[in-house]
C-alpha cells in the first residue's frame, strides 16, 4: 500500500491541500495529477497505489475545491490563464522540474493549455478536448443555475455523473464517483464548468512539444472520438503522440480503472524515453 | 401504437413505479421528494403523469390543468432514439445531440428535478420496450 500523505502549501497567497504518494523518483519525472470538475485529488488515489514503487506522483486540490481554499470573494478559478498561472505556481512551490501534466475531463482540456505555453516533460489528457463552446447555447443556463439557491448542484448532477461511468467500473469506484457528486460545491462547479464549456486552445496546438498521450474511456458518451481528433489534427510537433481507447470505461477512467491508466502511462513515458 | 395503446403502457409504467422499482426510484434517485405533475409529449400528443412524493397516482392524455411543470417533448424518431440508448443526459444535450428533447416547464424546476425525470424517462423505455 502507498504511503499517501497530505499537507498544505501557499500557491499564489491559496492554501492549497495536496497529497503525494511519496513514491520514488523517477528519471522519465514526476507526475502532477489534476481532478476533474467540482471534485478533488482523491480521484488519484489508485494512480498513487499503482506507482508506489515507480513514480512520485502529486495531486492538488484546486481552489475551491476538496481541503484547498477558495479565491478572493469566495469563488474558484474561472479561466485557463488563472488555471495555467495557478498550476505552474503550484508546481515550482513544490520544486517539481520535470512535470508531467495528467489531467481528467476539465483537466483533460487543461493540460493542452499547460502543455502550449509551460514547460512541462509530457502530458497526459483523459476525457479531454482542446475545443468545447457551449456556454452560448442553452447549455449555459443550466451552468448558471448550479449555484442557484433554489437548486441542489448535487441532486441535479446525479444522473449526469452516473450516466457517465463506464460499466466495467467496479462498484467502489463507481461509489466513490457518486460520494464525489454529494460533496460538490454549486458555485464552485459552476467556475469549473464555465471554464470547460469556453474553451479553445486548438489554435496552439502546434506549441506543443512534448510526448502526449491522450487516454479515452470509450463509455463516456460527453466526450466523443472528434474531441480527440480535432487534438491531434493540430498537434503536429510532438516527438510521440498517443491515443488509447479503453473499452467499457468512462469518464472518471483513472477513478474507474487506475491500473490500466497506470500502464498506459508507464509503457508511453518508457517508449517515450527510450 | 395508437395512443390508447401509449397510455396502457403508461399504466405499466405506474405499476412499476409504484411496485417493484419504487424502493430505488423513492431512495436512489430521490423521487420521495418529487410532487407534482411530469409530462412526456410523444409526437404532440401529452401523457400527463402525476406523482405524489413520489408515487406515481394517475396518468392520463392532456395537458395539466396548471400548464406544464416538468417533462420532455419529442417526435417518435426522437422517443425511438432514445428507448435504444436510454441515456437522458444525451437524449436532451444540445452540446451532443442534433435533436435533443425539449424541456417542458422552467429551466429552474427541470434542473431541481432533473436526476427524477431521467428515471422516469428510463422506466418509461423499459415498460414500452421490455
Amino acid at each position: 500500500m502507498a504511503n499517501i500523505t497530505g499537507t498544505y502549501i501557499d500557491v499564489k497567497g491559496i492554501k492549497t491541500y495536496y497529497e503525494t504518494n511519496n513514491g520514488p523518483k523517477n528519471p522519465h519525472g514526476t507526475l502532477v495529477c489534476l481532478h476533474t470538475a467540482g471534485r478533488e485529488g482523491r480521484q488519484y488515489h489508485g494512480l498513487m497505489e499503482y506507482f508506489a514503487d515507480k513514480y512520485t506522483v502529486v495531486a492538488f486540490d484546486m481552489p475551491a475545491h476538496g481541503k484547498s481554499w477558495p479565491l478572493p470573494g469566495l469563488t474558484g478559478i474561472k479561466t485557463k490563464e488563472e488555471y495555467g498561472e495557478f498550476t505552474w505556481a503550484f508546481i515550482q512551490a513544490l520544486g517539481i522540474e520535470d512535470p508531467i501534466v495528467v489531467g481528467c475531463s476539465v483537466a483533460g482540456n487543461m493540460v493542452y493549455y499547460l502543455a502550449e505555453n509551460y514547460p512541462v516533460r509530457a502530458m497526459v489528457s483523459m476525457q479531454g478536448s482542446p475545443q468545447i463552446l457551449a456556454m452560448q447555447t442553452s447549455y449555459g443556463t443550466t451552468v448558471d443555475l448550479l449555484d442557484n439557491p433554489y437548486v441542489s448542484c448535487q441532486h441535479s448532477h446525479w444522473d449526469f455523473s452516473e450516466s457517465l461511468i463506464g460499466r466495467y467500473a467496479p462498484k467502489e469506484a463507481h461509489d466513490h464517483i457518486m460520494w464525489g457528486v454529494c460533496q460538490e460545491i454549486g458555485r464552485t462547479k459552476k467556475c469549473d464548468l464555465s471554464l470547460y464549456n469556453n474553451y479553445d486552445v486548438t489554435g496552439d496546438l502546434d506549441k506543443i512539444t512534448c510526448p502526449s498521450l491522450l487516454i479515452r474511456g470509450t463509455d463516456d458518451w460527453n466526450v466523443p472520438d472528434h474531441y480527440y481528433e480535432t487534438a491531434i489534427k493540430g498537434m503536429v510537433n510532438c516527438p510521440k503522440l498517443e491515443w488509447k481507447k479503453v473499452e467499457g470505461y468512462g469518464h472518471f477512467i483513472a477513478v474507474e480503472a487506475p491500473e490500466i491508466v497506470g500502464e498506459l502511462i508507464d509503457n508511453f513515458l518508457n517508449e517515450a524515453n527510450a | 401504437m395508437t395512443n390508447e395503446e401509449k397510455l396502457q403502457k403508461f399504466k405499466a409504467l405506474q405499476e412499476l413505479i409504484n411496485g417493484p422499482e419504487a424502493d430505488e426510484f423513492l431512495n436512489y434517485w430521490d423521487g420521495r421528494f418529487f410532487t407534482g405533475d411530469m409530462t412526456f409529449i410523444m409526437d404532440n400528443v401529452p401523457f400527463n403523469m402525476f406523482f405524489y412524493k413520489g408515487k406515481m397516482i394517475d396518468v392520463f392524455i392532456g395537458q395539466p390543468s396548471n400548464g406544464y411543470n416538468v417533462g420532455i417533448s419529442g417526435d417518435a424518431e426522437q422517443w425511438n432514439a432514445f428507448f435504444e440508448h436510454r441515456n437522458f443526459q444525451l437524449a436532451t444535450s444540445v452540446k451532443h445531440c442534433d435533436r435533443p428533447f425539449t424541456n417542458l416547464g422552467s429551466a429552474l424546476a427541470n434542473r431541481q428535478n432533473n436526476a427524477v425525470i431521467a428515471q422516469v424517462a428510463r422506466l418509461t423505455a423499459k415498460a414500452f420496450c421490455d
